[in-house]
């Protein structure tokens, strides 16, 4: 059995990407205009997702598109969202494409935060 | 040309109003924004329909410049209009009577438009799932006048003679 935390330890199986912060206003009767920021550098481990992880964060419609699943240790601060509270961080991948981090599970207690991530562009 | 958004944003106005929803709860719809947990509206523009032939007006017919032509028609714009949680389909259902109030009928005539019908409003909660949120939706339609201007080319130089009897009258329509 893998334990996730310590492959997050691993350099051969994490990469360095980046937190795109997004905030946004509503203005001019409900259009919304969003502010993206470049943040924080960190380690991760991203993996293509499984039917398993898919079905296990409930998209609904959302299933068609392409999706990723991110591992991070607990202290990386990752805003991810089902798009009725704040609006979600975008994780930039080394290969230029950026993720929306659209939910997540937080299992500090063993170690680490799991993300699914939807590709955006 | 008709500026499909300005009717867009007025009919959010609008609706917003007549149900005295908060500021910005009535949305242009498909936007990547989070949704909030209050109720909410969405405004979507669906089609755009010219009803009957223009009627065409041409100006500037002086030959020192281009004619310019004005085709103005009346066009009748489709929205659907989709409410989201606590009395949803209550809202969608009496949307056809709240556009036909004073209170609308001024609105939109300040807005260079009005009210022509309503769809049937559908409960699309039910429609989804039980446990889903409350959907209601209705199609509206709207007129407004729109306008295309075009620039014609001018005609060409040409001698003009009038023979009258014992008068002849010579001129010639220059320029251009």
């Amino acid at each position: 059995m893998i334990n996730i935390s310590e492959v997050l330890d691993d350099p051969d199986f994490i990469k360095r990407l980046q937190i795109i912060s997004v905030s946004g206003v509503f203005t001019n009767e409900g259009e919304y205009t969003a502010t993206e920021t470049d943040d924080n550098s960190f380690d991760g481990a991203l993996q293509p997702a499984s039917e398993g992880s898919i079905v296990e964060f409930n998209i609904e419609g959302e299933r068609l598109s392409e999706f990723s699943v991110l591992y991070v240790k607990p202290g990386v601060e990752i805003k991810w969202g089902d798009g009725v509270g704040e609006d979600c961080d975008k994780i930039k991948n080394t290969d230029g494409t950026v993720w929306r981090a659209v939910r997540g599970r937080d299992f500090t207690d063993y170690g680490y935060k799991k993300i699914l991530l939807q590709r955006t562009k | 040309m008709i500026d499909v958004e300005a009717v867009n944003r007025s009919l959010r106005t609008l609706i917003r109003t007549l149900y005295a929803l908060p500021e910005n709860s009535v949305r242009p719809a498909f936007q990547n924004a989070p949704v909030g947990v209050d109720a909410l509206a969405s405004v979507q523009f669906m089609t755009l329909k010219l009803d009957g032939a223009a009627d065409e007006i041409l100006s500037n017919v002086d030959l020192s410049n281009d004619v310019s032509s004005l085709k103005c028609s009346q066009a009748t714009l489709v929205f659907s209009v989709q409410f989201f949680k606590d009395g949803a389909y209550a809202k969608a259902a009496s949307l056809e009577l709240a556009l036909q109030s004073q209170q609308a009928i001024d609105f939109m005539r300040s807005n260079k438009m009005g009210f022509y019908r309503a769809s049937a409003a559908r409960d699309l909660s039910a429609l989804v799932d039980s446990e889903w949120e409350q959907r209601g939706q209705i199609d509206i339609e709207v007129f407004v006048i729109v306008t295309d201007t075009r620039n014609l080319a001018t005609y060409g130089k040409f001698p003009l003679e009038i023979t009258v009897d014992s008068t002849t009258v010579a001129s010639e329509v220059d320029d251009q």
